[in-house]
């Protein structure tokens, strides 16, 4: 498949390139520095579970946790499964399980939130070999009915355009506050 | 520009030459220099070109706005009930840590009629400002409260904004720019023109009104604080210009000429030093590299390009008078400390290795240099000396933390830029008060 991996590098490598790799950056007389490649990943798709009562999903594999996973393969997909009580967790099962694993990853996070909380994807961004991901927790509209002592699990599938054998164990960070609040809301990447 | 300064030229060539045939041109990785002497020098005093602000703070200004932030904390409750528990405590706790510091600062307030030692290391005007940001914050909470409970309309926020801007137009169509001097008259407005910029940026109307307070009554809360200082801004201008002289002269068309007068003749110097400006380091006479010339000039020209003619057109363009005045005026300054960097560089000067006592002469002739502008206790010489004063810090800065022969030279540069700034500076500022009072005349 080498012309869908070129096409899919590109696709997060392109025009939004903020530095590129082993220029010399040059600012009034300061010393030249080497600058890492670092490049947002835009054309990444979500789909989020919210549970009151249970697991977004269980793993069963053998890697330590299953708070923070890459789905790279159907090897991969054996080691999970996903609640079907309902339309929104068929969904969510749905996005994991049928992702093109020769195209594409999926990397799966379970974080456990405040019921009055809400959870989103701030940002996916690129250097070579790795990916780091922002999450940033969002408050609830203050009409709905929550308590502060109450906690609820969210699981975040996030589909991006590399196979897992192209970057190493992301790393993730959450955001105490999210930076695009204002503004209409994202419905296609609604939080959970 | 003056370019026949041959027998400088000649000499600098020749140093430059001999420099090299000496094996002064590995001086890029030559010796380190002694990190203890070279912090010695760079803790030295540094100028302070400050200046007083040019309005007196009643102290009825300060309590104006002190009521208004208690009567808007007042609205809301201490325990607030909504469905989303998260958000009421939140509130709550805003609440809470703002209604003390309102309190604290308060009594600080009341004990400083007897000069308390907390309160007495405040100024009136910072005061001023601490009273006016606690305003904005109780109204940015009430704006939160009142989406968060759904008891906001954006009809009504657009309303007061339309109602401060209205405000704000008829405050710049009586701002005839009086005082009772030239000089004073461009320190005062500055200030004013300052305060009506923050006004007309917080009355933009962004972000838009959410479809649903309830869903983001923190959004709701920073329309409301943003309006708030708007308003606030607004009344604190007003109180300024009061104490203007009423029959004070408009020195409003004489600001107009001498920023267009100064505009011109620094255009001039601009197409004289083009290819420098244009080309950098690359269109002077030989080699500057590994030597403090090489900052010098880039100092030098950076500081010229960053006050360009189109950002000084814009402040004429925006009607801003003072601030036109001024910027022309940091702008011709620039261009012609650029124009005696270049002549100066191109004459040999600074051309090799500093010894640890050359250095510290320079920065002491740098200092000397903006002390003798800065003593004129001319206000305009104050604020065209900054550049000057910023640069031998920054250069400070970097002799305390670098003893390589580059980060020496780039700290000589700075002090060298310094020291042939501060006399430009002062000459400016005596031709921008004669033009305004000829202007005037």
């Amino acid at each position: 498949m080498p012309s869908t991996r070129r096409s899919v590098l590109r696709a997060a490598t392109g025009l939004s390139s903020l530095t590129v790799a082993g220029c010399q950056s040059f600012s009034g007389d300061s010393e030249p520095t080497e600058k890492p490649q670092t490049d947002p990943v835009t054309d990444y798709t979500v789909v989020t579970l919210r549970r009151a009562d249970g697991a977004p999903y269980r793993y069963t594999g053998n890697r330590r946790s299953g708070e923070s996973l890459v789905v790279g393969s159907s090897d991969d997909i054996d080691a999970l499964s996903f609640p079907t009580d309902g339309s929104k967790a068929d969904e969510f099962g749905s996005f994991v399980r049928e992702t093109d694993f020769e195209e594409r990853s999926v990397l799966l996070y379970r974080r456990r939130v405040s019921e009055c909380d809400r959870q989103h994807v701030e940002s996916v961004w690129r250097r070579p070999g790795s990916l780091s991901v922002t999450l940033c927790r969002e408050r609830r509209a203050a009409d709905v009915d929550c308590s502060t002592d109450t906690e609820v699990e969210v699981g975040i599938a996030i589909r991006v355009p590399f196979t897992s054998d192209q970057f190493d164990q992301p790393t993730a960070s959450t955001s105490s506050e999210c930076t695009d609040r204002f503004g209409p809301r994202d419905t296609t990447t609604e939080g959970a | 520009m003056r370019r026949t300064v041959t027998r400088r030229r000649a000499l600098g060539t020749t140093g430059t030459i001999l420099a090299a045939l000496a094996g002064c041109s590995t001086l890029s990785t030559g010796t380190r220099y002694d990190e203890e002497r070279l912090r010695d020098i760079a803790e030295e005093a540094i100028p302070d070109p400050s200046i007083q602000f040019p309005f007196t703070t009643p102290s009825s200004m300060i309590a104006f706005h002190r009521d208004r932030a208690r009567a808007f904390l007042e609205q809301v409750p201490e325990s607030v009930s909504l469905p989303n528990a998260a958000t009421a405590r939140s509130i709550e706790n805003e609440r809470s840590a703002l209604a003390d510091r309102v309190d604290s600062e308060s009594r600080e307030a009341d004990d400083s009629d007897g000069e308390s030692d907390e309160d007495s290391r405040r100024t009136p005007r910072e005061r001023l400002s601490d009273w006016r940001r606690n305003r904005v914050e109780a109204a940015r909470l009430l704006g939160r409260y009142r989406a968060a409970t759904g008891d906001i309309e954006r009809s009504a926020l657009r309303e007061r904004r339309d109602a401060i801007r209205s405000d704000r137009a008829d405050f710049v169509a009586a701002h005839a720019y009086r005082s009772t001097d030239p000089t004073s008259a461009v320190h005062q407005h500055l200030v004013l023109e300052s305060m009506l910029r923050t006004v007309t940026r917080e009355l933009e109307p962004y972000p838009p009104f959410p479809e649903a307070p309830t869903a983001d009554p923190d959004e709701v809360g920073y329309l409301v604080g943003k309006m708030v200082r708007a308003e606030a801004t607004l009344s604190d201008a007003r109180r300024y210009r009061d104490q203007l002289p009423d029959d004070g002269d408009s020195y409003r068309p004489a600001m107009m000429a001498t920023a267009t007068w100064l505009r011109r003749r620094a255009r001039r110097t601009e197409t004289a030093l083009e290819r420098y400006l244009e080309q950098g380091v690359s269109a002077l006479d030989g080699d500057v590299s590994g030597t403090p010339r090489e900052s010098w000039f880039r100092v030098a020209r950076e500081i010229a390009r960053d006050h360009s003619n189109s950002e000084l057109l814009d402040a004429i363009g925006e009607s801003s008078y003072a601030g036109a005045v001024l910027e022309a005026g940091r702008r011709r300054t620039a261009l012609s400390t650029l124009e005696t960097v270049v002549d100066e560089i191109e004459g040999g000067t600074y051309g090799g290795r500093l010894s640890m006592a050359q250095l510290a002469s320079l920065r002491e002739r740098a200092v000397s240099n903006v002390q003798s502008t800065l003593q004129k206790q001319d206000r305009f010489g104050r604020r065209l000396v900054e550049p000057a004063v910023d640069r031998i810090r920054d250069g400070s800065q970097r002799l305390g933390s670098g003893a390589s022969p580059e980060s020496v030279n780039r700290a000589a540069g700075r002090f060298a830029y310094a020291e042939y700034q501060a006399p430009q500076a002062s000459a400016v500022a005596d031709e921008v008060r004669n033009l305004l009072t000829s202007a005037g005349e």
